[in-house]
């Protein structure tokens, strides 16, 4: 089963041929095949040679072994109350800790209250100032949310799917939905979000890739202390490094950009 | 197809809402497709059953996170190419690191981490189609990356754009790819005879 080939175009349509036996052609390129199989026999004698590979190739798969399903089953149950038990151990431990720490400011403040508002008054007499523990008064302070509470900070050792899920969520990646726009994007709705199919994947303990919207991916470097998260890629030439925070909040994994460059 | 992926986000919805019974149905749905991408990449059938549980430990861990912007089929297919890739790429490291201890006269290369003959085993010998037995035999003698593209495409007929996706690559590249592993194919198997 070979083919000879003698005229250039056929080597054009060499190229060409698993795509059209696949409906993945265009328009013009699959009239372009059509025209020049209905006059090359060796052509011909190809595509109908890789149409029967194909064809049989579809029916080469093999059956899964008959205990995989059960397996797969077993290994959930079995992981399932492990991380149920991690689950509520977690939240137990930071439970106690909000717990111990509101019990000892109760009672830091009923016990040394009455003597600083005495020894305040003994210093300003009644022009004393008031103790305001509402922190309205704290203006400028910093956002709540920018402020990382004590159990964010503890270092821990996520999974590499959790990490990359995070660092996905935390750039919102964007690209053009349509062509048309790719110069002069007017709002949000020219774009679609890439959250949820990853676009930077962790794939072992020390490479990382990251896709860009054409499609093109670059295999790079990370580091990770158990709290900043650090990957580097070479882009174009350029090498870049980003930084970011990893940390637990209310259950799941989240990341937040520290510094570096931004190469989404 | 869109019906398929709608029923697909729904039993993974309800998985989310702890129906086993759901995800029981998922790995049905699943597991050959799994289970052949991951035979094809680690050409063993161990490894390959391995894969296959992490890959659905994965997906049970992450359900309720998954937002559906791909579609599921592409999404687990995703997770067993990285899983196994991670296995392949963890085996020869382990292997490349032991031949340090090991005897310098016997020393090899971790490229020569023999394969097992997963066609000649059980399955394989009760095959009565010999075009078929043929084509298996041909799929095993190609490169890891032409052998899962061709999984990808003919045994599971996932689309070039699903196939781009899962194995983060242009499509021109799935195109040349494809078209290079079944021309490959064809030469093997002209030497065969087919």
């Amino acid at each position: 089963m070979t083919a000879k080939f003698k005229h250039k175009s056929c080597i054009q349509i060499q190229k060409l041929i698993s795509a059209y036996i696949d409906g993945e052609l265009s328009e013009r390129d699959r009239i372009y095949v059509e025209a020049h199989l209905a006059s090359c026999n060796e052509c011909r004698a190809l595509y109908d040679e890789l149409l029967l590979i194909s064809a049989t190739a579809q029916n080469a798969s093999h059956e899964a072994p008959p205990q995989l399903h059960d397996d797969i089953m077993n290994s959930i149950r079995a992981a399932a109350p492990q991380s149920t038990n991690k689950f509520s151990s977690t939240r137990l431990v930071r439970f106690g800790s909000i717990a111990l720490v509101c019990v000892l400011l109760v009672t830091c403040t009923i016990t040394f209250l009455p003597t600083l508002k005495k020894q305040s008054e003994n210093l300003f007499g009644n022009n004393a100032p008031s103790f305001d523990f509402s922190g309205s008064h704290l203006a400028g302070a910093p956002d709540k949310d920018d402020v990382a509470s004590p159990e964010e900070n503890i270092p821990f050792e996520p999974s590499s799917e959790a990490i990359s899920q995070a660092l996905n969520n935390a750039i919102s990646y964007k690209y053009p939905t349509n062509q048309d726009v790719v110069n002069t994007p007017s709002s949000d709705s020219d774009f679609e979000y890439s959250k949820g199919c990853p676009i930077i994947n962790i794939l072992n303990s020390s490479e990382i890739t990251f896709k860009t919207a054409d499609g093109i991916l670059y295999t790079g470097e990370y580091y990770f202390d158990g709290e900043m998260f650090s990957m580097s890629f070479e882009i174009d030439g350029n090498k870049t490094e980003t930084v970011f925070k990893i940390f637990e909040a209310n259950g799941t994994l989240n990341a937040k950009y520290e510094s570096g460059d931004k190469i989404w | 197809m869109p019906q398929d992926n709608d029923r697909w986000l729904s039993l993974l919805r309800r998985s989310s809402d702890g129906d086993e019974n759901a995800f029981s149905e998922l790995v049905s749905a699943f597991e050959k497709s799994v289970y052949n991408l991951a035979l094809h990449i680690t050409k063993n059938r161990e490894d390959a059953l391995d894969v296959s549980q992490e890959v659905f430990l994965k997906l049970w861990q992450k359900k309720s996170s998954f937002r559906g912007e791909c579609s599921l089929n592409t999404y687990i297919l995703r997770i067993t190419h990285s899983t196994a890739i991670d296995l392949i790429r963890r085996k020869k490291r382990r292997v490349s690191l032991s031949l340090f201890d090991g005897d310098k006269g016997n020393k090899k290369s971790f490229l020569d981490i023999p394969d097992e003959d997963i066609y000649s085993s059980p399955p394989a010998a009760f095959e009565r189609d010999e075009n078929i037995r043929a084509v298996r035999q041909a799929i095993s003698a190609l490169d890891t990356e032409q052998r899962e593209i061709i999984v990808l495409r003919d045994m599971r007929g996932l689309s070039y754009d699903e196939i781009s996706q899962i194995l983060g690559i242009r499509i021109g590249t799935v195109k040349s790819r494809i078209n290079r592993a079944r021309l490959s194919l064809r030469k093997y198997l002209s030497k065969k005879s087919f």
